[in-house]
């Protein structure tokens, strides 16, 4: 009967409901209401322009989040490569028609939404690979170059493509968090070792010929930055003043200087964690850093106790993720590195990221309830299901 | 199953060999926070108010100044200035032509304001456009104000003085600080008279205003407001009616009235002939008008009445005469004999009148003012002893800031060795005798003397302030110290100074006062600004009246009343007037009765001049 079909369809949906991962909902909740609170007192104690929106987008991404929970793990294993293609396909679109901002292409507009391909593919790109060590039969010999070839072709055609847009940071955050991931899937040592011997030899080189001006400006600036203090400077400066004014309580909510009287330009996107850390001092920042590491071991347990290889990988890769997110973006902050444009997830002001790490962490959620299935290594070769 | 469990557990030790990584990276952000959050927390926080907070200084009102009745001479007026954001103008032209029909401005103002707005279009600083808009200006502005974007009124005070041509000297004028950097700009500086040499009383103090700015510099909220004190108020020993009146009366001659009160010093007029208006220099000065000021070649910004240097002529006799008696050099009843000139060596001293006066004791030689009587006790005397007594007098002495150092000279055996390198020489001697040779004086410094003279020997120190926010200043007169003045001396001289008026023989008979309660004293002078050669004065010496202008001689007259209770001291000094007696003693004589009518209010005043 098609009755009782829908019937146990809606019990089958209710049943993987339930399952779903509320531990890492809630922990994400928990830095989001934080984010919202902030982009509240961005704006200078309104709604408007970014709280209110921020909370609608954060009401798709979890509906995203329960979506991409609930379908069977074997769909994302099936369809890994189309959507590394798709991603592929949005990157070089942004080449094309992409929109001029901070002299980089960067964004597709879509007319509801700007879409930042980057972001998309840092997530498509940890499911291929999954699903690539997924399907090896020959990965077996550790340290065996010739099967890294493929996926590292994956990882740095899109790196290079994001690379020429151009976008230094996000090129190279694409390129350290997959590789990262290709080092807990068992890439030799000897490769990373090599790898920073070359760059490092390389690096001059790469100064000379590679890099655009404002890049190497953001680099000089990094090292000395009351070299420009108005310039280049201005911002890790102001940010620095931000962090250390906040002290260890903080001037309170709403009561944050630097950020209401706009010495910091636009924080509520990238320099959001320069407003926590002035209105919540050292206390606030602590919290929040605590809640990401927390979700951050919670992802790479989770990933440990899948039983199938794909669901270990993918797991492990969104947490490295969100690893490489919260740290270049408190790094840059703080000024321990230079500033590339990362933001915080949940925090920053913004749809991308949000939904994309949101993609990431359902991944992760599926992972949880598949965690006990096993599943076959089905045919050979790349595209084999 | 292939060798899923050999991955694992590899994947097993990765992944604990990267979660210690991350651990130490978390670490350095952890480190990091509490560096800039705790340790350095201070710095920051101090940097983060630096940021955030401005200081502004407001500017204090200077005090008023008003003269010995209360009359306000420089009091502060309100004046608007017209400024403009140019960050939030639209269209440069249109702003241009709208204001055009609203202030006075002309193709060339234009052109200027286009250029400027053009040039920090994207300040967000006001541009000055427009200094002391008229009432009709501001009014039409004030209706207009939201027509026209970017528009800013602000106020503040310029110097204004009440009938400032006669006070200039006095009081001086003030400007903006242009060259020192001043935390205040808009605060006033005295550059002259009372407004430089008491403007820290009557500055005040700047009030201080704390705000929080963002980071465009835009005001948000006043953290804290410290008020600004009004500076004192100086009142002057001046009285206004007489002021008013002696400035007329030295009509248009160059030149100086003093009027002292000589029992404390207390000038009661000062006038500088020929002044300005100060309240030009209240706005911005244009080069032309400087230039005049200081291209005039009768240098109307000079106070002739305390920087003026004149050679005294007879003035300086009472002091030779002083001088003698003190040192025993001529006796009480001695009478010296003039023929008309005095020979020195080879050289031939003459006597103002061709015949010679004859026999004369002390009292006429005073009165009549003969030059050969004179000759002969300086050359008694000797330069040494002229000067000190000269000293002992009040000439050369430095009073206060205000009245300066007198840049007078009272020669003597140093000082022309020191000058000129050469010794002194008897005839030199002759000159300073008769208040000529290198003798220069102020009017104060004979003012001064003539009142220590009036007193009997008390002395007394200039003054100009009567009192300082309604606090009085006394000034004491301080008794001569030594008894260096012997009053028999004294009387001698007063007797011969009254003879000047009071005696048909006289040089000053015309000019008396015909009241036995106001009778006055007094000594001419006619110092020469030419030499007459022996052949002019065979011809016989030309009239001042047929000589150009500025070699005719100054005329000079010091005098006080009345005479027996001496209280108004005056010195009265017009430049290539002609002679004293004729021309400076009958100003004298107004300004004495002036004062009596004005001070003392006793009107029996018969003005010759209305």
């Amino acid at each position: 009967m098609i009755s009782e079909n829908i019937l146990n369809l809606i019990t089958l949906f209710f049943k993987k409901l339930i399952s779903v991962n509320y531990f890492i909902l809630i922990i994400i909740s928990i830095i989001f209401c934080f984010g919202v609170l902030l982009l509240y007192s961005a704006a200078g104690g309104q709604m408007d322009p970014w709280a209110y929106k921020q909370s609608i987008r954060y009401i798709f991404a979890i509906i995203l989040f329960i979506f991409v929970s609930v379908i069977n793990i074997r769909f994302w294993i099936g369809s890994a490569y189309y959507i590394y293609f798709f991603s592929l396909i949005l990157i070089i679109m942004v080449a094309i028609f992409g929109n001029i901002g901070m002299g980089a292409q960067r964004w597709l507009s879509l007319g509801f939404i700007n879409l930042q391909p980057s972001e998309l593919m840092k997530f498509s790109l940890i499911l291929v690979l999954a699903r690539y060590f997924h399907a090896e039969k020959e990965y077996t010999v550790w340290g065996n170059i010739k099967i890294f070839l493929i996926p590292m072709i994956l990882i740095f055609l899109p790196s290079y493509l994001v690379f020429l847009q151009p976008d230094l940071g996000s090129s190279i955050l694409l390129l350290i968090s997959s590789l990262t991931v290709l080092f807990i899937i068992g890439l030799s040592l000897w490769f990373f070792v090599s790898s920073a011997v070359i760059c490092s030899i390389a690096a001059p080189f790469i100064w000379m010929f590679l890099l655009y001006d404002y890049q190497k400006n953001r680099i000089l600036t990094f090292l000395d930055p009351y070299n420009d203090p108005l310039g280049s400077g201005y911002h890790i400066i102001q940010s620095k003043i931000a962090l250390g004014s906040g002290g260890l309580f903080g001037k309170g909510f709403l009561e944050g200087t630097q950020s209401h009287l706009n010495f910091l330009p636009e924080m509520q996107t990238d320099f959001i964690f320069t407003l926590l850390a002035e209105e919540f001092g050292l206390i606030g920042t602590f919290v929040m850093l605590s809640l990401f590491i927390i979700l951050i071991f919670y992802c790479l347990i989770i990933g440990i106790l899948s039983k199938s290889r794909f669901g270990c990988f993918v797991a492990i890769g969104v947490s490295i993720n969100i690893f490489y997110y919260v740290f270049v973006n408190t790094a840059m902050v703080c000024g321990l590195i230079p500033v590339v444009g990362v933001p915080l997830p949940f925090v920053s002001y913004g749809g991308t990221s949000m939904m994309s790490v949101m993609f990431g962490l359902g991944l992760v959620s599926n992972i949880y309830i598949n965690r006990n299935v096993k599943i076959e290594r089905f045919k050979e070769g790349v595209f084999g299901w | 199953m292939y060798n899923d469990k050999k991955i694992k557990d590899k994947v097993i030790r990765r992944v604990v060999l990267l979660g210690g990584v991350q651990t130490v990276l978390f670490s350095l952000i952890f480190g990091r926070l509490y560096k800039l959050q705790i340790v350095d927390h201070e710095k920051y926080r101090t940097q983060s108010d630096k940021n955030r907070i401005s200081f502004l200084l407001h500017a204090p009102n200077r005090g008023i100044i008003s003269d010995s009745s209360g009359n306000l001479l420089a009091t502060n007026k309100e004046v608007y200035s017209l400024y403009l954001y140019p960050y939030l103008i639209d269209d440069i032209d249109k702003t241009i032509f709208d204001l055009s029909k609203i202030i006075n401005m002309g193709e060339e103002d234009k052109k200027h304001f286009y250029g400027v707005l053009k040039k920090h279009i994207r300040k967000d600083k006001p541009i000055l456009l427009k200094n002391f808009l008229s009432w009709q200006e501001l009014s039409t502005l004030s209706v207009n104000k939201n027509n026209i974007k970017g528009l800013e009124i602000k106020s503040g005070f310029i110097r204004e003085y009440n009938e400032g041509i006669h006070y200039a000297h006095i009081i001086g004028y003030t400007s903006k600080d242009n060259i020192n950097k001043n935390p205040v700009p808009e605060m006033l500086i005295g550059k002259m008279g009372i407004e430089k040499y008491y403007d820290n009383y009557l500055k005040g103090i700047p009030g201080s205003e704390e705000i929080e700015v963002n980071a465009n510099g835009n005001h948000v909220r006043r953290l804290s407001i410290k008020e600004s004190i009004t500076g004192s108020d100086i009142q002057l020993t001046i009285n206004s009616d007489l002021q008013r009146y002696v400035s007329k009366r030295i009509d248009n001659y160059v030149g100086s009235i003093v009027l002292m009160d000589a029992n404390n010093g207390n000038i009661l007029s000062s006038v500088s002939n020929p002044s300005f208006d100060p309240n030009v220099f209240s706005k911005p000065l244009g080069n032309k008008d400087w230039n005049n000021l200081l291209n005039n070649k009768d240098s109307p910004l000079i106070n002739r009445s305390f920087k003026g240097l004149y050679p005294p002529g007879s003035t300086f006799k009472p002091v030779i005469a002083l001088a003698a008696l003190k040192h025993n050099l001529i006796r009480n009843d001695e009478k010296i004999f003039c023929n008309g000139t005095y020979k020195l060596g080879n050289r031939n001293f003459h006597c103002w009148k061709k015949g010679g006066h004859g026999n004369l004791n002390m009292e006429s030689a005073i009165s009549e003012s003969c030059d050969v009587f004179f000759y002969e006790l300086a050359l008694r005397l000797g330069i040494e002893k002229i000067s000190n007594m000269a000293k002992e007098l009040g000439f050369g002495n430095f009073y206060n800031e205000y009245f300066g150092k007198s840049n007078g000279i009272i020669p003597d055996k140093k000082w022309k060795k020191s000058k000129f390198n050469e010794s002194w020489q008897k005839g030199e001697t002759l000159n300073v005798g008769i208040g000529q040779g290198f003798l220069l004086v102020t009017p104060l410094e004979l003012a001064v003397m003539t009142s220590n003279i009036a007193n009997m020997g008390k002395m007394i120190t200039p003054n100009i302030i009567k009192s300082v926010n309604g606090q009085d200043i006394n000034n004491e007169m301080i008794t001569s110290e030594n008894g260096k003045l012997i009053s028999s001396h004294l009387a001698v001289v007063k007797q011969g100074m009254f003879k000047v008026m009071n005696n048909p023989k006289g040089t000053a008979w015309k000019s008396r006062i015909d009241d036995n309660e106001y009778l006055m004293a007094g000594k001419t002078g006619t110092s020469q600004v030419r030499i007459i050669s022996s052949e002019e004065r065979e011809k016989g010496i030309i009239k001042n009246e047929d000589l150009p202008k500025e070699k005719r001689d100054h005329a000079l007259f010091i005098g006080f009343a009345p005479y027996n209770k001496p209280r108004f001291v005056t010195v009265v000094i017009l430049e290539n007037a002609g002679g004293g007696s004729k021309y400076a003693a009958p100003v004298g004589k107004d300004v004495l009765l002036a004062a009596r009518k004005y001070i003392l209010g006793k009107d029996l005043f018969e003005d010759k001049k209305g």
